[in-house]
This record gives C-alpha cells, structure tokens and sequence, in this order.
C-alpha cells in the first residue's frame, strides 16, 4: 500500500468513527498515531504523540483562544445583549419586519465583542423572539431571522474560529480580523435586505412596530457604549497595531469583566460559572486541536494533501468549479459539525490544496466561516436551527421554512466575496503591522 | 467512580482559576509594556506554561460531564441499547489511545530536563501535570465505560420485566 492510500482508509474510517459518536478529537488523535504507525513504524510514532500534545499547547498564540472565550462568557452573563437588542429596536423597529432586522443589527454589535456565536444566539432568542411574538410576527420569520443573525458572531473579529484558523495555518490572526470586517457588514446588510424583500411581499410576516422619537433614538444609544469602547479597545488596538491578538484578548476578557462590575452585574456566581463555562469550552476546543496536530503528522507523512492537489490540477476543471465543490463540502460538513470542528478536521486536508490552487489564505478563511455557518443553518439538518428550536420551543420545520432566504443571502454573500475578494483584503491591506 | 468524579472536577476548578491568573498576567503585562515601558520579563514564557496547566487537567472533567464535542446527530436516532454498545466500543478505542499518550508522556516526562530561556523554569514539572491530566483523562473514560455498561445491564432488566 502506498501511504497516500493508508491516509485515503485512514480518514474514511475516522468519518465513520465520527458519525458513530467518537469525541472528535480522539478520533483525529487516533487515526492520526495509527496512519503514522503504518506509514513510519511503532518508534517514531510513538515519539510523536509524546511531543506534539504538549508542543503545541505550551503556546502563546494559542492562549488568544481561552482569553477571547472567557471575555464572551463573561458578556454572556450581562444584561449587553439585551441593551443592544433595545438601542437597535427603537432605530428600526417602526419599520416593516424592523424588529427581525434589530435581531440582525444586535447581534452584529455583540459580535463584535463575542469572537462565539453561542452566548449572541441564546441571548437574542430569549430576547428577540418575545418581542416579535408581542408584535405579531410570523414564527417562520422571527426564528429564523434569529438563527440567521447567529452566524454574524464568528465573522465579526474577535472571532475564535479565525483564530483556529490562523493558529493552523499559520496566517496572522490580525489580518483575519481585519478580513472578516467588510464581509461581516456586507452580510449582515444582506440579511436585513432579505427581511424587506420578504415583508414588502408578505406585510404580515412582520408588522411594523409603534414610531419612536429622535430624541428616544438618542437616548437608546447608552445601551451600546460599553459594547463600542470593548470593541474600540479590542479591534482598534489589534488594527492599530498597539497589541497582538493575545494581548487583546486578555485586555478584552479583563474589559468585559470591567463592564459586568460597573453596571453592577458582576457577582460571585456570575463570575465563577464564567471562568468555569471559559475553561469548559476552552478543553473542548484544545482536544480538537491536540487531535488536528497528530493527524496532520499522518496527513503530511502519508502525502495525501500533496496527492489530492496534484490530482485536482491535472483534471484540468477551473479553480472557480474546484472552489465550488469545497464550498459545497463545508456547506454538508456545517450541517453535521460546529464550526470549530468543521474547521479543524478539514484543514489538515484542504488547506494544501487551497495554497496550490492559488487562492489567499486570508480570504479563504473568511470564506470558510461564511460556509460553514450556512450548514449549521441548512436544513435539513442544520445544527443552529436544532439549536435555537430547542431554546424556543418553535418546531424545526417551522423554523426551515423560513431559513432557506437567508441561506440564499449568505451564498450570494459568498459570490460576491469570490468575485471581488478586494471586499475581505481590503483591510488587512491597510493594517499597519502585519 | 465518585473519587474519580470528585478529583476530576476539582481540577476543572484548578484549570479555571488558572484562566483567572492568564488573563491577570496578561493584563499586567500590557500595562507594564506600554504604561509603564518595562516588560516583564518572560511573561509570555509563564503564559505557555500556565496553558499546560489550564489544559490538561480540565479534560478528564470535560469527559466526566459528557462535554467533549462529538457527532449525536446519527447517533441519537438509533435504538437506545445499540446506542449504548456503540458507546461502549467507541469509549474503548478512545481508552486505548488515550492509555497510549499517557504511557508516553511518562516515559517523555522522565527524560525531560529542559528549562524555559528566559526565566529558567524546569519544564519536567508542567509535563508531568500533563502526564496526571491525560491519566485523569483515562479514568474519566473508564468510569463513563462502567455508567453505560450498568445502564446497559439495567435495560436489559427492564426489558425482561417487561
């Protein structure tokens, strides 16, 4: 057996293993020894799964990604969510379907201080879901507006998923916060274009809700402060070049500890179940990534990546119909996996292919979030939607019925972004240290 | 089993207040850099290996809680006795890697004679808190192998009531 056969079973029989329930991580650890024990024999194995758990956690880059999780759990506890749902409702709320829109605006704002989606798409659904029901909104389109708006949490930098992504791929996380900026806009302006679009042709799917004054306008506008200076402090100093991404997810975390006791949130409970749900997710998501280095190890000694690339270039199709076809393997992979696993397990395999193909690595990471986060919303089995149907006790067909519009909005988000990737390298082009 | 859930548990709390004491650290340092233009030094050094400790002890009572990320879509629409001998496979081979990485950071950590750069701090120590976290790992898993077998056995009771 040649080795680039032994990597093809090996990631076969690790799909299987998945889908029979194994921890993710595990099963990459374990299929990534064995293929190397195959491949390189018992003693080189050996001395890899020895080394690489403990090389790549004694990583600074790599404690960016317990400090940003920990100021989202953090912010999760306050009452930011719900101040910023308030501030977007009395701006848009008067108009038709605005209250669904406010869902998408808020939740782009506490994106931008949330580098995960969990703790903005929990927090929306007790909040938003309530006041759209009081307004007469159609549950189709009040959930799935919901889920939609989810997915803006992990482009809008800080986000956690481009930091896996930069972490292994070794690109700069900086400039993928930069990256997600344009395109983070971009689709949360499509999002709120589907919104008018589907209540200009179906008013009652979402009536508009009573007028606000300017002046209620202005006054609205204190529930956003605190998300503005974390954002400014957090984004501002990474674009500026003033911290590394690591300093400023300490800085955040420490920031977002700051607000919760300022506006007198901040108890002894709330900030132990944050430091322990930040530790929970934080071990869950360094077992994928202890498990993704040892089967890279395999994947690079078995040269499948090298294979799979030299077998797509001498197929002759174009770049943009390989491109499709990874668009749509992220799309069926989202449905099954989160998007820090979705990442994790496939980069080890379509990173090399991507790098050969020429494409940018900065703007395929974005890309990647961008698709992934269609699965998790994709019916039929789209994680998010099983998700928030459980918060809110709305069915999940309910729920599909009314996602698919923004699954279109978010592929013609893609389009766009494949046509004119000047939209997502656009800032990091004027990031001043790279 | 309720020592394994005990200690495991406790060193999710250890793992957490290590978190409390990198983002701190973190924070000291920035504020010393460029408020008060001295670095400390080798904090990022310290950072690397407060992330060991942070780690590794907090993966056993991951599994103890049932947290580690897996694919239930599949799973969850099988039979309830087929998921459970599934389980109990796929907890076994999970076992078995595990029990091999342990293995192996034990003979690693007996080798280890390494010290930071910049403060000169003995590695041995944090690779033999990995070691322990990847041997709690092993025992959480275990014990999960015993709840599903006595729920295994307790289903087929049931079944026999029946």
């Amino acid at each position: 057996m040649t080795p680039e056969i032994i990597g093809l079973i090996g990631l076969l029989i690790m799909i299987a293993l998945l889908f029979a329930g194994m921890w993710i991580g595990a099963a990459m650890a374990m299929i990534g020894f064995l293929g190397y024990l195959f491949i390189m024999g018992m003693g080189p194995a050996c001395g890899m799964v020895a080394q690489i758990p403990f090389t790549t956690m004694a990583s600074y880059v790599l404690t960016t990604v317990p400090l940003f999780i920990l100021m989202g759990s953090f912010i999760a506890n306050t009452r930011v969510g719900k101040d910023l749902f308030d501030t977007a409702y009395a701006w848009v709320g008067q108009l038709r379907g605005g209250l669904a829109m406010a869902t998408i605006f808020a939740c782009a704002l506490a994106g931008s201080i949330l580098g995960v989606s969990g703790p903005a798409a929990i927090t929306m659904g007790k909040v938003a879901l309530p006041a759209m029901r009081r307004y007469k909104y159609d549950d189709t389109l009040a959930t799935a507006s919901i889920c939609a708006a989810g997915t803006l949490a992990f482009l809008i930098p800080p986000s956690v998923a481009f930091i896996i992504y930069g972490l292994l791929t070794e690109q700069s996380i900086g400039l993928l916060f930069a990256a997600g900026v344009l395109p983070g806009i971009l689709l949360a302006g499509l999002f709120v274009l589907t919104i008018s679009i589907l209540t200009a042709r179906h008013p009652n799917l979402g009536p508009a809700g009573p007028k606000t004054s300017f002046k209620e306008k202005i006054v609205s506008l204190k529930g956003v402060w605190h998300a503005l200076i974390l954002f400014l402090i957090v984004f501002g100093g990474i674009y500026g070049g003033v911290f590394t991404p690591t300093e400023a997810g300490g800085i955040g975390a420490f920031g977002a500890l700051v607000v919760t006791a300022v506006t007198g949130q901040l108890t002894l409970k709330s900030f132990r179940d944050s430091l322990l749900d930040a530790t929970k997710v934080s071990g869950m998501v360094m077992l994928l990534i202890i498990g993704a280095y040892i089967l890279m190890k395999f994947m690079a000694v078995s040269k499948l990546p090298f294979a799979l690339s030299e077998f797509v270039a001498q197929s002759g199709l174009p770049r943009l119909a390989v491109f499709a076809c990874i668009v749509l393997l992220y799309i069926v992979l989202g449905m099954f996996l989160d998007i820090f696993s979705a990442v994790i397990v496939t980069i080890p395999v379509i990173y090399p292919l991507i790098v050969s193909l020429g494409f940018d690595p900065i703007w395929f990471g974005v890309t990647v979030v961008i698709v992934c986060e269609v699965g998790l919303i994709t019916p039929p089995v789209g994680m998010d939607v099983f998700q928030v149907s459980g918060a809110t006790g709305v069915p999940t067909f309910t729920i599909f019925r009314g996602v698919w519009p923004f699954v279109v909005a978010s592929l013609v988000c893609i389009l766009i972004l494949a046509i004119f990737p000047q939209i997502a390298l656009f800032l990091p082009s004027t990031m001043m240290v790279k | 089993m309720k020592a394994i859930r005990f200690v495991s548990r406790w060193l999710g709390y250890i793992a957490a207040v290590i978190l409390g004491i990198m983002m701190m650290l973190t924070v000291v340092d920035v504020f010393f850099r460029y408020v008060l233009n001295a670095p400390l030094t080798g904090a990022i050094e310290v950072s690397e290996l407060l992330m060991v400790v942070l780690v590794f002890p907090a993966l056993g009572w991951i599994a103890i809680e049932r947290s580690h990320i897996r694919v239930d879509l599949l799973v969850s629409t099988w039979p309830p006795r087929v998921q459970l001998i599934v389980e109990i496979i796929i907890l076994l081979l999970t076992l078995g890697t595990f029990v091999i990485i342990t293995w192996q950071s034990i003979l690693e950590s007996r080798q280890v004679d390494m010290t930071t750069s910049l403060l000169s701090i003995p590695e041995a120590p944090f690779h033999w808190v990995m070691t322990v976290g990847f041997a709690m790992l092993c025992l959480a898993i275990v014990s999960l192998v015993v709840e599903d077998v006595a729920s295994l056995g307790e289903q087929k009771r049931e079944g026999k009531r029946r």
